[in-house]
């Protein structure tokens, strides 16, 4: 299963649903459906919404780090929120709060 | 769905006698930090190592069954250990500084099984701050664009953060062994010897380790001292050693065993960490950092290594896929779904057109479109059991592309059925093997039906059936995928890949991987030569994923045909329903073509003059046809 993104923006802020599974076959679709977040210069602040993501790999951490690295470069704060308890155990194991902020 | 990793059966170690070593429940804890577990809902002390009074200044007896509070006097540790304590707290902000005895300290929590593990160690001021440490692994990792580069740019960002004198990043090859494929030393390294492109044996990482590194956990060892029991108390209240009753699987001060602080002695070293490198939940590689002397990292250090491996992942799988021209295959995979299909259609309009030439004539064009599509067209004509594709000639281009699809030394497409055929590309056992490979899922090879993805991978197929080396010139790996569920299928081939390989010492017989010799410490790293075999190169994540989609969509386009397909017999002289093969595929040798011949002939002279004809219809469920002319 992939992932499967949809975006929502208003005014300098987009929310991006994201549905399915993230792991190191899907990471590559993620990054191209964001690409066009990251590129417009409108957004300034992207809430990454976790609601829909039922597991999530390790390498996929790297990536998240990679994307805020991006998003900073960007002048744009990224965000983590509504992660399901396994995600949000591997988010934490990874220390990614200390990259990116998780509600 | 599963994840296609599932499907990828690649070729596993030779199993070894301290294979299931109790590691993670070793009952010791490294000597260098204090270890509590503590119960949550009551939050006294349950288990706690033997070295806390020579660390913390208390005896074991005086922390058991109470609050960890009570190593700690000073008010500002004990505040922050009774917010570690609350209950119903899961996620911690790691580290939390602690002291005691005049001493600086972290504590690192993590719950495992109901139980809260509080790991205190001694503070070591790091080499840089945690913002400079991620901001350089992330600009040295991102900016890599090719996977050697992105393996020496690791390695020296790893030697960047630690300082240590050496790191190794070391992937592993089939059969569990694993090869040093880039190498850091500081510019004062006291550990000169290099092991680049040296090989290392399976049975140096026990299967039981390996079980703990698959969980992403760091292994750090920061000293060669010897481990320190975790006690507990027993039913009488008397103070005892807890044994193997607590999961260290998560915890940083895990105990070692002591035939691994013998190995890494024997190698000069006194401190080492290993980072492993997971993909998914499969083991790529580690990262191995070694220091001459005994040298400490704090959790910070350690996090930005661990994250800095997780981005090394990351990269690695888009770095890889690009070299490997991944995004070109996926478009050469529609590009071929949609030769078939035009290869169909020329079909169906053949069959329909009238031909002043006569049947014979007409068939035979019609062959040669099945040949041009690879036999992949849900209809398909053949003057034989047996086509032979020939990679890189002008007229056997689909063939070829059909290769570099899964970057394949061979292919071979199996239709089943009455007559069934085999249509082989490139470097592939004889069709009677072919046939007999598909005759071996569901039995000696997984069955297709059982998960999600309808594919199986193997770069060692030999561990699964007995094979001759000389099948193994042509299909040590095998990527195979059905086409519907009848028995036809695809299969890619590739062949052994032997590597002359140098080892870090000799390798285990199979008798010494028996024996007691595996509780020794390995002393001999000196280089040995021997080849490595038995396994081909193996098959990628994408390439499995690849194999799988293609054949779905082929799969897709017989049952669209089948839906569509008007009556055959209006343009053909004599056809016969063809009975459907029973599952799974019988081994079999392709049926002699007069067989077919006697049944639907019309017309034995042309048949004689063309050496028949079989021409068969999309097979998926339900009746198939043949014809010859």
């Amino acid at each position: 299963m992939s992932i499967s993104v949809s975006v929502q923006a208003s005014g300098p802020q987009a929310s991006v649903m994201l549905r399915g599974v993230l792991d190191s076959m899907s990471q590559a679709a993620l990054k191209q459906q964001l690409e066009p977040v990251l590129s417009n210069a409108a957004i300034s602040q992207i809430r990454l919404d976790f609601a829909g993501v039922q597991s999530m790999e390790a390498a996929s951490a790297g990536m998240l780090m990679m994307l805020s690295h991006t998003a900073k470069s960007r002048n744009k704060a990224i965000g983590i929120c509504n992660a399901n308890a396994g995600v949000l155990a591997l988010m934490h194991k990874a220390n990614l709060g200390k990259v990116i902020p998780i509600q | 769905m599963p994840s296609i990793r599932a499907h990828i059966w690649n070729g596993r170690p030779a199993p070894c006698e301290h294979d299931s070593l109790p590691l993670a429940r070793i009952g010791t804890v490294q000597p260098h930090g204090v270890m509590m577990v503590v119960v949550p809902d009551t939050g006294v002390v349950e288990h706690v190592s033997a070295n806390v009074e020579d660390i913390l200044g208390v005896p074991a007896r005086a922390v058991l069954g109470q609050q960890p509070t009570v190593a700690f006097r000073d008010a500002e540790s004990a505040a922050k250990l009774t917010e570690i304590l609350r209950p119903g707290r899961r996620y911690f902000d790691n580290p939390t500084m602690l002291s005691a005895n005049g001493r600086r300290f972290e504590a690192i929590c993590h719950v495992r099984d109901g139980r809260l593990f509080i790991e205190i160690e001694p503070y070591w001021p790091a080499e840089h701050d945690y913002p400079t440490m991620v901001t350089a692994a992330l600009d040295a990792i991102s900016r890599q664009t090719t996977v050697q580069g992105l393996y020496a740019a690791a390695a020296q960002m790893m030697n960047f953060v630690t300082g240590w004198d050496r790191v190794k990043l070391y992937k592993f090859l089939p059969h569990g062994h694993g090869v040093v494929v880039a190498e850091k030393h500081s510019a004062n390294s006291q550990l000169p010897n290099s092991f680049l492109g040296y090989h290392f044996s399976a049975s140096d990482v026990p299967e039981n380790a390996k079980e703990i590194l698959r969980t992403g956990k760091t292994r750090q060892k920061p000293t060669q001292s010897a481990s320190v029991p975790l006690l507990t108390r027993g039913p009488d209240g008397e103070v005892r050693e807890s044994g193997p009753s607590v999961d260290m699987t998560d915890a940083w001060l895990r105990g070692i065993h002591p035939c691994d602080n013998g190995y890494n002695r024997n190698l000069g070293v006194g401190s080492n960490i290993i980072f492993p490198v997971c993909v998914d939940s499969t083991l790529w590689g580690l990262f191995v950092v070694h220091n001459k002397e005994e040298k400490f990292l704090n959790y910070d250090t350690r996090t930005v290594i661990e994250q800095m491996t997780m981005m090394f992942v990351s990269r690695l799988i888009e770095v890889e896929a690009s070299e490997n021209r991944i995004d070109e295959r996926q478009r050469l995979a529609v590009q071929m779904v949609g030769a078939i299909e035009a290869g169909q259609e020329m079909l169906s309009n053949a069959f329909a057109a009238r031909s002043e030439h006569g049947n014979a004539v007409r068939l035979q064009a019609m062959q040669a479109v099945s040949r041009h599509v690879a036999a992949l067209a849900p209809t398909y004509v053949s003057t034989s059991g047996v086509d032979y594709a020939m990679p890189g000639r002008a007229e056997d281009k689909f063939s070829t592309d059909l290769l570099r699809l899964v970057d394949a030394d061979g292919a071979a497409v199996v239709r089943c059925g009455t007559g069934g055929h085999v249509h082989l590309v490139g470097n592939t056992p004889d069709p009677l093997a072919v046939r007999g490979l598909t005759a071996l899922f569901g039995s000696r090879l997984p069955a297709f039906e059982e998960s999600g993805w309808r594919v199986f991978a193997t770069d060692a197929l030999a561990d699964f059936a007995p094979i001759s080396d000389e099948m193994k010139q042509a299909a040590c790996g095998i990527l195979a995928a059905p086409i519907g569920n009848r028995g036809d299928m695809i299969l890619w081939f590739r062949r052994e890949h032997v590597v002359d390989a140098v080892w870090a010492g000799a390798r285990p017989t199979e008798a010494e991987l028996h024996s007691e010799m595996m509780f020794r410490s390995r002393a001999d790293f000196s280089p040995t030569q021997a080849p490595l075999t038995g396994a081909s190169r193996p098959w990628l994540e994408t390439e499995v994923l690849l194999a799988a989609q293609f054949a779905g969509a082929v799969g897709e386009l017989w049952q669209r045909q089948l839906r569509s397909a008007p009556p055959l017999q209006a343009g053909l002289p004599s056809m016969q329903p063809m009975q459907q093969m029973p599952q799974p595929v019988a081994m079999m040798e392709p049926e002699p073509v007069h067989s077919g011949f006697t049944e639907a002939a019309s017309d034995p002279a042309a048949a004689h003059r063309t050496g028949g004809i079989f021409v068969f219809s999309p097979p998926a469920g339900n009746a198939a046809w043949r014809v010859n002319g």
